[in-house]
């Protein structure tokens, strides 16, 4: 069996909707192990981004929060909702528990009015004791009503995972998201942005990096275009010279003009030259292999002319290509688990095709490493998956190894998701297998299967009985009552004689 | 093929957008999205139109319903788009406007979002009888019976007609609006990418209510997509298209499983296909940038990637040629190369 990468037990993902729980994620269990591409479908909203973000902690909190569950990442334990169940049984407040929040700030208020009026009864006189009072009414108050011990120890908590969790996402995991340009920062070159990514830099480092850029160009320009620079700036000079000095025409100043004109850049271009001189070797050197490896990294992921395309902006790329210096920057830190969520859905097919292609190149040269990847698209998890897990409704449904999904589909929202594509087998213009109805509203979810909304098979128990997800045959995983009686009653069936 | 069966005849249509710049606002360049393209939709005919994204399907589209001018008034328009509607000739590419708007009902357009594509603050009965007040003379309580029957036949209650689009699911608005194209008895409904923003479950009840209808009511359709395992199933014939041209046109599972342009044999290559035991046959790689319209390549816009590229292919746009029957490919190498 394969190494474990990430074991994921029960993980609860909830979000706060209007005062309503939204169960996106409502006890997930899946492994990710060492050396696959593992696929993640589902219908929009079923809670595949909302799962693998859970893993990382990249939830916006409030309004969600994962509540449950237990994920070991590498060996290491890096949640455990038991401990933020034991903080969370913890009073909320210090004094008058039942007292609930909306109430809490009233009483309090009525409080500190009750404390002023005792101001008019009892004979306290001065600004001083006034103030001090006061002071103490503040504290008392909240000290009363406001005081949470809980809070502390949800903090410190917080504090632990996040900071694991910065660590980990900034050396071993690595995210792509739909939408290339909205991750990359539009006013660095690409080339900036990728050796940030291989090597995270200092802002006194940036701006060594500027001169040593900027001194080559510098070097690197023709003469003629040297003096062609100079003549330009001379120019300028005298223009905006005489314009301040009141169109004086004087022989001297013109001169005097022109040739500060002339010198400024070749000034700057040596300053720059200097500059860069006092720089160290060694951090030449670094920034030339820095170089060099991004020009790998955009080589390997197939942008043409690396070299030049370095020093260009993202708004010069295509989409296509944005996205696979995503992909660069993501392989840059050598991760062990890439998550893609959706990573061609706004491309064309061609591209598309390249950038899946990409993926399991990268998969074939590193063993240790896993990518995840959500999609939609079936046709895209047939390709690049080697094991697949079906989401609907925040639960897992089906996990099986890819072919064995497509060949023997058990649930049957998968067996409708199936149908719902055209294959060749399929004769022209026939109808689709589609799946009826619609996806029911997250705050709104049966209690029982969750697609039981939408089910045709389904059985009486179905509508309340949420079913587990059981392992019919090695490493096939499905949570639906009709497979799972089906199953049982096999088994507990007398053995045929045949056999 | 008679001419009467003929619902569309596209020839040599050019769609052109000028660009305005400088202090000056003259002109500084021209967006040839259209450049060129001819083919034709049969009455009961679905054609698939294909191609990559910028290539000008929507353009397309928007030239077959004459709205074009209304939404760029400097657009320029060349060639003939002539519809035989009931044995009537008329030529949308030259049509004023006052003559068009009789013809305007016979031709609707679906849109691929359907939550941008609804006016949010009209209720569904009045998404539906808009166009029914525009191109017809119905009464209200007729225009209510219309309005009812045609939520039936999408699939939609009746009593949902007065509630607002933001109510429904992506799925059901896209219902209300094949309802609303459905309104006019139109012959041909353009769908641009009418299922790409829609679920995989859901996109296959949208797809089987299209053809229901087809059947029913025996409209063509112009179905632009870019998953083209859908197309071919649903597609008579597929146009792929190329950089403002249509580069290939035949019959659809002839052009998905049997390409002769190299872009379709690169596109149809790169299809993704839900068989996770295939083989995949070695893909065909493209070399090179996507040139846009502004920058076209001369002659063939597709030589700057193209393996197959020679010489000759700079000097003249191909046009497309019967290499087999019914199946139109524009390019001449690949001609020579299977005469030869
Ligand atoms: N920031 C948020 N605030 C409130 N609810 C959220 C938030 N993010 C996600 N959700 C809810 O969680 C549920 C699951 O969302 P998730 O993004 O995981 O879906 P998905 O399976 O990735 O869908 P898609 O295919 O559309 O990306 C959704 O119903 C959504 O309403
Ligand atoms: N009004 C306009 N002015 C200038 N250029 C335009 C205009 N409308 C479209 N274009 C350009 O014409 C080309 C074709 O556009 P069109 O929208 O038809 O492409 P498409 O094939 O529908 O693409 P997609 O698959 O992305 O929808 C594009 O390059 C587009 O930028
Ligand atoms: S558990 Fe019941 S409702 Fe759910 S999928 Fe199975 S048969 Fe259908
Ligand atoms: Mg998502
Ligand atoms: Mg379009």
């Amino acid at each position: 069996m394969r190494e474990k990468l990430f074991e994921i037990k029960g993980l609860k993902t909830y979000f706060n909707i209007g005062g309503q729980t939204a169960k996106a994620v409502d006890g997930v269990d899946f492994d990710i192990y060492k050396g696959e591409i593992l696929g993640v479908v589902g219908e929009s909203g079923s809670g595949k981004s909302v799962s693998l973000l859970s893993l990382i902690q990249l939830i916006p909190n409030p309004p969600g929060e994962v509540t449950d569950g237990e994920i070991t990442f590498n060996g290491e334990n890096i949640f455990n909702g038991d401990e933020l169940k034991r903080i969370k049984a913890v009073p909320q407040y210090r004094f008058f528990n039942k007292l609930d929040v909306s109430k809490r700030t009233g009483v309090a208020f009525l409080f500190m009015v009750a404390w002023l009026v005792l101001h008019l009864v009892l004979p306290i006189s001065g600004f001083i004791p006034f103030l001090i009072s006061m002071l103490l009414m503040t504290g008392v108050t909240w000290y009363l009503f406001f005081n949470s011990p809980r809070k502390r120890h949800e903090r410190s908590f917080r504090e632990k995972m996040y900071t694991r969790m910065r660590q980990i996402r900034g050396s071993e995991i690595a995210m792509i998201f739909q939408e290339p340009m909205t991750s990359l920062n539009p006013v660095y070159t690409i080339g900036m942005q990728i050796i940030e990514a291989i090597k995270p830099k200092s802002f006194g480092e940036m701006v060594k990096d500027r001169i040593i850029d900027l001194a080559a160009s510098f070097r690197n320009t023709r003469w003629v275009n040297k003096v062609r620079a100079s003549v330009i700036a001379a120019v300028l000079f005298i223009f905006f010279g005489q314009l301040g000095t009141g169109w004086s025409f004087q022989f001297t100043q013109l001169i005097s003009q022109a040739l500060w004109g002339a010198a400024l850049p070749l000034v700057l271009g040596y300053l720059m030259v200097g500059l860069d001189k006092l720089i160290p070797k060694e951090y030449h050197e670094e920034y030339v292999d820095l170089q060099r490896q991004g020009i790998k990294l955009l080589d390997q992921v197939g942008i043409p002319s690396p070299e030049t395309r370095l020093k260009d902006y993202p708004h010069q790329f295509s989409g296509g290509m944005r996205q696979r210096v995503m992909i660069a920057m993501a392989l840059a830190k050598k991760p062990s688990l890439l998550i893609a969520d959706e990573p061609t859905t706004a491309l064309d097919v061609t591209i598309q095709a390249q950038i899946l292609e990409l993926m399991k190149e990268i998969k074939d040269q590193r063993e240790d490493a896993a990518i995840v990847l959500i999609t939609h698209d079936l046709a895209v998890i047939a390709e690049t998956c080697e094991r697949v897990i079906v989401m609907y409704g925040g639960k897992i449904q089906e996990v099986a190894e890819v072919k064995e999904l497509f060949d023997n589909p058990l649930h049957p929202y998968t067996k409708g998701l199936l149908g719902s594509i055209p294959t060749p087998e399929l004769q022209k213009k026939a109808r689709l297998q589609a799946i009826r109805g619609m996806v029911p509203n997250i705050l709104n979810l049966p209690e029982g299967c969750k697609f039981c909304t939408r089910c045709d098979v389904k059985i009486d128990k179905c509508d309340s009985v949420d079913p587990p997800l059981m392992e019919v045959t090695p490493g096939h995983l499905v949570r639906c009552h009709l497979v799972i009686d089906e199953m049982l009653e096999q088994q507990n069936a007398p053995v045929s004689v045949s056999e | 093929m008679s001419d009467k069966q003929k619902l569309v005849d596209v020839k040599n249509l050019k769609v052109h957008f000028p660009l305005f710049g400088g202090v000056l606002s003259r002109r500084v360049a021209t967006v040839k999205a259209v450049d060129g393209i001819s083919f034709s939709i049969k009455r009961k005919e679905t054609i698939g139109l294909v191609g990559e994204s910028g290539c000008g399907k929507t353009t397309v589209g928007r030239a077959l319903v004459a709205i074009l001018r209304q939404l760029y008034p400097d657009v320029e328009i060349d060639g003939s788009i002539t519809y035989n509607f009931n044995g009537k000739s008329v030529d949308f590419a030259r049509l004023k406007p006052r003559e068009l708007r009789k013809y305007r009902s016979k031709v609707q357009m679906i849109f691929q979002d359907p939550f941008a594509s609804l006016n949010p603050r009209m209720t569904v009965a009045q998404i539906i009888s808009e166009p029914l007040q525009l191109h017809t003379k119905m009464n209200d309580s007729e225009m209510k019976d219309r309005v009812g029957w045609l939520l039936d036949k999408v699939g939609l209650q009746p009593e949902q007609a007065y509630r607002y689009p933001h109510e429904f699911s992506g799925g059901q608005r896209q219902r209300v609006g094949i309802a609303r194209a459905l309104a006019t008895n139109p012959d041909l409904i353009i769908c641009d990418e009418p299922v790409s923003a829609l679920d995989v479950s859901i996109q296959a009840q949208v797809i089987n209510l299209m053809m229901d209808l087809q059947e029913e009511f025996g409209m063509s359709y112009l179905f632009i997509a870019h998953d083209l395992s859908v197309v071919e199933h649903i597609a008579d014939r597929i146009a792929v298209m190329y950089l403002g041209n249509v580069v290939e046109f035949g019959e659809s599972s002839t052009v998905y499983y049997d390409p002769r342009h190299p872009y379709s044999k690169a596109l149809l290559s790169a299809v993704p296909r839900p068989d996770p035991h295939r083989q995949r046959e070695s893909r065909i790689v493209l070399e090179g940038d996507v040139p846009t319209p502004l920058n076209k390549p001369s002659g063939c816009g597709f030589r700057t990637r193209c393996p197959l590229a020679e010489k000759s292919c700079a000097e003249e746009i191909p046009v497309l040629e019967e290499h087999a029957l019914e199946h139109w490919v524009a390019c001449p190498i690949v001609k020579e190369k299977n005469a030869g």
